[in-house]
């Protein structure tokens, strides 16, 4: 009786690791499938609207213009299809400070090519190229700066006169806890 | 022909010019920042400030003119033989009184209050920080101006009185016209401008980063209040008296040609008087709350949400203007959350139960014991 519960309970937790295995994956196989396969980034000579691209991560997403970054449940829905554009904020590429937001993780059901473009952004370093495309026309960006805050640290918005380009993902990836900033200016 | 002519002018100009400037600014930087969890700040300013001008001008002129023009008066008398002629000259006079007394000019431009400045930022979670501003102003300009003038202008132009008696021949008198201008000119008497444009305060606040939970107000109220009292009096009295004669010829008892023919005579007089003229400027800056130092939509959790309502009333030639602002958050400013912890958690919960897993992998069929223990903990 008792070797038959022994065996039971054995296999109950195997079944536990098993489950917990599957579980894993399917949390993190849309991550490293990000990893291992980037979105494959075609020169459109078509393209209509906002798009951002970092080359060093691989990124290319379009940019959701005018969203507004204090309604969670507004930016939330607008995050699904790319990054957002803080509304407010300098166009990109215009004059001024122009933010925008990305998810670096999102609960694995919602993961997409294009709607956890800044999952990398953390290995950008100063000098690195970010790329923003108005319809067909191109404007570069050079990072100067990155910068780990906490969430209530907005004070870099205060002032919006500055021409510079700011893209925000929260850190470590995988949680809000912090948010990650890159600034960049115009080259 | 003669052309006899006198001009008079007279000006008196005795204008007080006084430019006074007002400042009441201030300054002011409030600044409830890094406090810890639970705590509770207020920081409660009141300030008042008076600013009182004063001008009084009080000016007496008295002005006498008197113009004597006289080409008549001429005499022929006796004479035998040729014609007698008396042909006398024009006579011209023009006389101007000018008088302008009296002009004040109050030029406060500077009595916008430097920007107060209200931070609450950084504090912790649940923490309580109130700012209460209270500013009153009140800022009173008395003009009192007292201008007493008396203009007394006599023109005497005579070019008649003639007499030619006695003469052989025939007589013809002919006397020349008389035009007189005569002006008197009160238009600017008493004449008070008084501008005013005042707002006078400027108030940034802004409540950021604030910890969850945090409850911060910020209530500023700003009152102005401008008397402005003009008093002008001016008692003035202008006497213009003007004799112009080219009459009163006498010619008897001529038996020959005699002629008298007396000039025209023009006479032009103005009296003008400027007196009193009030200037009072004070252009304040008005109030512009300005964009919010952060994003200009309205953040989570309220960042900066405010009222701002002026309004005012006068009396006795003043106004007033008061306005307040009130800015109320709960909770701080937070940056949008682009990742999502329900990852972690998941991530968490799967480790916990590969563990678990593990366990009882392992450690099922040791003994009863054992596996008594390991049945309740996994159960």
């Amino acid at each position: 009786m008792l070797q038959r519960n022994a065996t039971l309970v054995q296999k109950f937790g195997m079944l536990l690791m098993a489950l917990s295995i599957i579980g894993l994956l399917y949390i993190y196989l849309p991550f490293v499938k990000l990893f291992l396969f980037p979105v494959n980034i075609v020169n459109d000579i078509n393209r209509h609207g906002y798009f951002i691209e970092i080359p060093k991560i691989n990124a290319y997403a379009p940019i959701v213009i005018d969203v507004d970054p204090w309604k969670k449940s507004e930016y939330l829905e607008k995050l699904k299809t790319g990054v957002a554009h803080a509304k407010g904020t300098a166009l990109p590429g215009d004059t001024g400070t122009s933010f925008l937001f990305a998810h670096s993780s999102d609960v694995p059901w919602n993961i997409t090519s294009y709607n956890t473009a800044f999952f990398l952004l953390g290995r950008l370093k100063l000098g690195d190229e970010v790329v923003i495309y108005r319809d067909n026309e191109k404007v570069d960006y050079r990072v100067t700066e990155t910068r780990i805050v906490s969430p209530t640290q907005a004070s870099f918005l205060e002032d919006l006169s500055v021409d510079q380009l700011i893209l925000q993902t929260c850190w470590p990836v995988g949680t809000d806890y912090k948010r990650l900033l890159i600034f960049a200016e115009r080259i | 022909m003669k052309v006899l002519g006198q001009k008079y002018l007279l000006m008196v100009l005795p204008a007080t010019l006084i430019a006074f400037s007002s400042s009441a600014a201030h300054a002011e930087e409030l600044v409830i920042s890094g406090n810890g969890s639970g705590s509770a700040s207020e920081v409660t300013v009141n300030s008042a400030n008076t600013a009182s001008i004063t001008q009084s001008n009080d000016t007496g002129v008295n002005n006498g003119v008197f113009a004597n023009s006289n080409t008549g008066g001429n005499n022929v008398n006796a004479n035998n033989g040729e014609a007698v002629l008396v042909d006398t000259g024009n006579s011209q006079v023009g006389v101007t009184v000018v008088n302008d007394v009296n002009s004040s000019v109050v030029d406060s431009s500077d009595c916008c209050a430097q920007p107060t400045d209200v931070k609450v930022t950084g504090n912790g979670e649940g923490s309580i920080n109130n700012v209460n501003i209270q500013n009153s102003s009140t800022n009173t300009v008395t003009v009192n101006q007292q201008a007493n003038i008396v203009n007394t202008v006599n023109v005497n132009a005579n070019t008649g009185n003639n007499a030619a008696s006695n003469n052989f021949g025939n007589v013809t008198i002919q006397t020349g016209n008389i035009k007189v201008d005569g002006k008197i000119l009160n238009t600017t008497v008493n004449v008070s401008k008084v501008n005013f444009s005042a707002g006078g305060l400027s108030l940034s606040a802004l409540i950021n980063g604030n910890g969850s939970g945090s409850a911060n107000l910020i209530t500023a109220n700003f009152t102005t209040d401008t008397i402005v009292s003009v008093t002008n009096s001016s008692d003035i009295v202008n006497r213009l008296d003007i004799y112009a004669n080219t009459g009163d010829n006498v010619a008897n008892r001529n038996g020959g040609d005699v002629s008298i023919k007396t000039g025209d005579i023009l006479i032009g007089a103005i009296i003008g008087n400027f007196a009193n003229h009030n200037l009072v400027d004070i252009d304040c800056c008005d109030f512009d709350p300005g964009d919010p130092a952060t994003p200009p939509e309205s953040p989570r959790g309220g960042m900066v949400g405010g009222t701002t309502s002026g309004g005012g009333s006068s009396s006795g030639g003043g106004s007033s203007l008061s306005g307040s602002v009130l800015a109320a958050a709960v909770g701080g400013l937070v940056l949008p959350a682009t990742g999502s912890s329900a990852l972690l958690l998941a991530t968490i919960a799967n480790v916990i139960m590969f563990l678990m897993g593990l366990y009882l992998r392992l450690r099922s069929g040791r003994s009863p014991a054992n596996l008594t223990l390991t049945l309740q903990f996994s159960f």
